[in-house]
């Protein structure tokens, strides 16, 4: 009987969870997390910090989901070493633990580099439950926030703020918001709708400096001389992994490198989820695509395996889906063509309704959709299958142009509640 | 079990399926149909095909979209639903549809298999057989789906 430890409660940890004891109903599962709750959704905690979903819908099981799987559960304590020989874990509570197989879902921290390290009052990242709370009590406060990233994160938080009745400012240090996941023209766009909603963004300016004592946040010294005011900055400039566990003894670039089944360069070690990277289908190489389908994903194919059935993990795909004041955004893949011999893109507007598609030698390699978002799902699959017949039959010419707006919409033209 | 048997190339465009979804929505179960026939020269039915190890659910945030492994189905609960838009970015079969809400946000919707009929709606009343019914032969139906599915995009089923 193999007995299994899962550390991390997340989407990765959660779903491989599920696929082991689909393979197996009787190995013992041990699962490690370092919060106090059952399973939630990090991606629900700007919803929560707007307001829009109540606390306890975050959770996205219960305790009994741990019984039902017959898991036991170690909340609240860290991993703090690996004995990869004798295959044990040791904790922060001093217990040991052995296991047979072993899987590391740690996931990822936010990016808190200079001017925001070494951490100190007032300065936060969005990652956790505990750092929404403090979040929700501060704006419920009067707290003025600064936003600091103009990626999906900062978009999200910002429009969340906004919605919850504060006046948050996104500071942007790219020329425009968005810039590692689309192009120019679809942020002036999304950039058009954040102004109509009063929401304040200022593109092309960089933090020099947190102003402030060590109790308390008091401003923001910007690049171009300029300061804001605030009294709470919160970062959202990406996230790196967690793979501290495993660095100095598996293969670690920016994350754990893992193979199509989720197996780190140790025997009887998987990690999925945040904290590993790994191939990307449209880019060709090795990225960390900390995004919530990868985690569910490479969590079911760790579980899977972990359990002794074959199953791969079908590529990563960078892409995110942003709703920005009721004007949907999706990009994945490669969203800007670089000035070499062999890219070319497509684009089609109408109004406020943007599309995009990249290709690379016939081939479909990423797209930006703007406020006609209802065709991602199957350019997605262009992407992934990359074979000529799909990429002709999206590239527009499935999409008249006076049709491309209600198309890709998604929403059935004349009935009630569609279009927008 | 659920088994819906989609076949593109036997579709005339006659849209019956997309009136009587529409009329089952009206009569209560909310909202907008949610089959879509697009015209001649596209390449899929919009209608959700049940996938195993469905993507949407998968790449569900808010826990609304979930597997009924029983019923062979995937469901989706719009009380749940945030409006991410994740599901349709995830949809090989741009089957995953939103809907603008009177409050400004955007709502999932998503085939449920007509659980209140003996057979969906748009396979009973389809003339051509391009949605065919199929409850009993589970294992052809489930046959096909994963072929489509592997012609649309590598590895939806896995």
């Amino acid at each position: 009987m193999r007995r299994y430890v899962v550390v991390g409660n997340s989407a990765a940890g959660v779903s491989a969870i599920r696929s082991i004891r689909a393979y197996d109903g009787s190995g013992p599962i041990t699962l490690v997390s370092e919060e106090p709750y059952p399973f939630y959704s990090r991606v629900l905690l700007t919803h929560y910090v707007a307001g829009r979903v109540p606390r306890e819908r975050l959770f996205l099981v219960g305790e009994g989901f741990y019984r039902v799987h017959g898991v036991e559960v170690l909340l609240g304590v860290r991993v703090v070493g690996l004995d990869v020989y004798g295959r044990r874990l040791e904790l922060s509570d001093g217990r040991v633990i052995p296991y047979d197989v072993l899987l590391v879902a740690t996931g990822a921290r936010p990016v808190l580099a200079r001017p925001f390290s070494p951490a100190r009052e007032g300065v936060m990242g969005l990652r956790f439950l505990g750092d929404a709370e403090r979040l929700r009590r501060a704006t419920a406060a009067g707290a003025r926030v600064a936003v600091v990233g103009g990626g999906p994160a900062g978009i999200k938080l910002a429009c969340a703020l906004r919605e919850a009745g504060g006046n948050p400012t996104l500071l942007v240090s790219s020329p425009h918001i968005l810039s590692q996941v689309a192009d120019d023209e679809a942020a002036l766009l999304l950039e058009s709708r954040l102004a109509a909603h009063g929401l304040r963004v200022r593109c092309g300016v960089e933090v020099r400096e947190v102003a402030g004592g060590p109790h308390g946040v008091e401003g923001l010294v910007l690049s171009d001389g300029t300061c804001v005011a605030c009294d709470l900055v919160v970062v959202c400039k990406g996230v790196e992994p967690r793979a501290e566990l495993l660095a100095g003894k598996a293969e670690v670039r920016r994350g754990v490198v893992v193979d199509d089944r989720m197996r780190t360069s140790l025997p009887e070690v998987y990690a999925a989820g945040d904290v590993v990277e790994c191939t990307d289908v449209a880019w060709g190489q090795g990225r960390v695509g900390a995004i919530w389908p990868h985690a569910v994903a490479q969590g079911k194919v760790a579980g899977a395996n972990m359990a002794g059935v074959h199953l791969l993990f079908r590529g990563a795909l960078a892409r995110n889906s942003l709703d920005v004041f009721g004007l949907p955004f999706v990009s994945m893949g490669v969203t800007r063509v670089p000035p070499e011999p062999g890219w070319s893109s497509q684009v089609l507007r109408d109004g406020d309704a943007y599309l995009k598609l990249v290709f690379r030698g016939g081939r479909i390699v990423g797209a930006v959709l703007v406020g006609c978002a209802g065709l991602a799902g199957v350019i997605q699959a262009a992407i992934r299958r990359g074979d000529g017949a799909w990429q002709q039959r999206i590239a527009i010419a499935g999409i008249p142009a006076e049709r491309a707006r209600e198309v890709c919409q998604g929403g059935i033209p004349g009935a009630e509640g569609s279009g927008g | 079990m659920f088994a819906l048997a989609v076949d593109e190339s036997r579709c005339n465009r006659c849209r019956r399926c997309e009136v009587a979804c529409q009329l089952r929505a009206e009569r209560g179960a909310g909202g907008v149909p949610r089959i879509r026939v697009e015209e001649d020269g596209w390449p899929i039915i919009r209608i959700c095909r049940q996938c195993e190890g469905a993507p949407c659910a998968e790449a569900c945030v808010s826990g609304a979209i979930r597997s009924d492994p029983g019923r062979g189905t995937v469901q989706l609960d719009p009380s749940l639903c945030v409006g991410c838009w994740a599901c349709v970015m995830e949809c090989p079969f741009a089957a995953a549809f939103m809907t603008l809400l009177p409050d400004g946000r955007w709502q999932a919707v998503k085939c449920d298999g007509c659980s209140d009929f003996p057979v969906p709606l748009c396979a009973r009343f389809c003339p051509t057989g391009a949605l065919r019914w199929s409850g009993r032969a589970e294992g052809v139906a489930a046959g096909v789906r994963r072929r489509r599915a592997a012609r649309l995009g590598r590895g939806v089923l896995r």
